[in-house]
């Protein structure tokens, strides 16, 4: 073929792709739409289920299909099962690039969720393998092998997430205030993945070391609670080195302060081997843990009187509440 | 909304020495702060926090809304309750009574 024969055989095929790209994607479109509008009315799960799978089956590479599959993991949380029979229905039929990625992430978490840790373990190999490793697939490998209890993978991609965290590149995505925060909170949450990798593997040591670090990304408030649990591994971790005071305690915070049933599980064991009602033994722990309220002077938003301080309402028992509309 | 809830355990204790102090940014404009406590008639001490005082998200950690922090007469934190659900009045009750008695 002549060269100029052959540019314009190129052009010409680019053309019907285009145009034959174009429609498709109208399609898609509409039909997402139309999903849109059908999963408002849908009453039961397993409708919403088949709408979801119709739409990806049929559009598996348009780029609403990542939106879809979004959907999809957040249908999951009902029913897991039933997640992972469409994602395992539509892999194979993705040529996409980045369609095959969300939807082996969106697997991925949902095989964590229902703790199949021998599909978590190969698929994350699989994903491991590949050259684009980034912050989001490695969030995702060390989060699916943390539920599904892998201890080493979830180690492994928890501290590869940590090393591709920056604090530049999540203030572009979140804006400048928040994005330092965001960070914060991630790598508190990667560091918790690695203490409950460090307590799996029976080394207290290290799950303490990695509570300590997470806690310099996110404190804990002046009751020593934080939605990462730092006192709850902590106490476990503690309990693990036979240092029984200690980790009551630190059970103590989770259970009194955030009635984590979990916490208080470990104290009903840890109380057995001691005296005194456990009603009474729990009284006497709060009254060792209980903690000063931080002072403040604040405006009042309702009637005169000036600012009120904290500190000046000793003698009254207070229900002190955060709020807002709505 | 646990605020109308928390009136209830206000009218029935205020007398024994409790109060509720009530604090918020204000995420919406004030008028419609003002308008709610109004139509429900709230007689808490309402305070105003912004992002200057931070006390909400900084000095008190900022878990979320609503949170309570129940505090004895020494001024320390006994008892802490992130969010509400049916029933915790119950438990706040039986709380408040507890930091009345000492």
């Amino acid at each position: 073929m002549k060269p100029e024969v052959r540019r314009v055989a190129l052009v010409l095929l680019v053309l019907v792709c285009g145009i034959a790209a174009s429609p498709a994607e109208d399609d898609a479109k509409t039909a997402f739409i139309q999903l849109r509008q059908q999963l408002d009315k849908a009453g039961s799960m397993a409708d919403r289920f088949g709408m979801c799978r119709a739409f990806l089956l049929e559009h598996a590479n348009s780029p609403h299909a990542r939106e879809v599959i979004g959907m999809l993991g957040s249908l999951a949380s009902s029913d897991p099962t039933q997640a992972i029979s469409v994602l395992d229905e539509l892999l194979p039929r993705i040529t996409d690039v980045e369609n095959l990625r969300v939807a082996r992430i969106s697997l991925l978490l949902v095989l964590g969720r229902v703790g199949d840790a021998a599909r978590v373990e190969s698929l994350a190999a699989e994903l491991g393998a590949g050259a684009t490793m980034d912050y989001d697939l490695a969030t995702a490998i060390a989060t699916a092998a943390d539920a599904a209890q892998l201890p080493e993978r979830a180690e492994k991609a928890a501290r590869q997430a940590l090393s591709l965290l920056d604090v530049e590149t999540f203030s572009q995505r979140y804006g400048e205030r928040v994005g330092p925060i965001v960070v914060g909170r991630f790598s508190a949450e990667h560091w918790m993945r690695i203490a409950r990798a460090r307590l799996a593997v029976s080394d207290p040591a290290g799950t303490l070391d990695a509570v300590a670090q997470a806690r310099t990304h996110h404190p804990a408030n002046f009751l020593g609670i934080s939605s990462h649990r730092y006192a709850f591994y902590e106490g476990m971790a503690l309990e693990a080195k036979g240092d029984v005071a200690a980790a009551i305690d630190a059970f103590a915070i989770e259970a009194l302060f955030d009635h984590h049933e979990p916490a208080l599980d470990r104290l009903r064991q840890l109380h057995d081997r001691q005296g005194g009602t456990f009603e009474s033994f729990l009284a006497g722990l709060r009254d060792r843990l209980a903690k000063p309220a931080p002072d403040f002077t604040l405006d009042r938003l309702v009637g005169d009187g000036g600012p009120l301080t904290l500190s000046q309402q000793r003698g009254t028992v207070i229900l002190l509440n955060f709020w807002s509309y709505g | 909304m646990e605020l109308p809830r928390l009136k209830v355990l206000w009218e029935k204790y205020r007398e024994r020495g409790f109060d509720v102090i009530a604090v918020n940014q204000l995420y919406v404009d004030r008028e419609k702060y003002l308008q709610y406590i109004a139509d429900k008639a709230l007689p808490f001490t309402f305070l105003i926090d912004t992002r200057e005082t931070d006390v909400d998200s900084g000095l008190y950690g900022g878990s979320g809304h609503p949170t309570s922090f129940l505090i004895g007469k020494d001024g320390m934190v006994y008892f802490h309750h992130l969010g509400f659900k049916e029933g915790d009045e119950i438990a706040m009750e039986r709380e408040i009574l507890t930091l009345l008695a000492r």
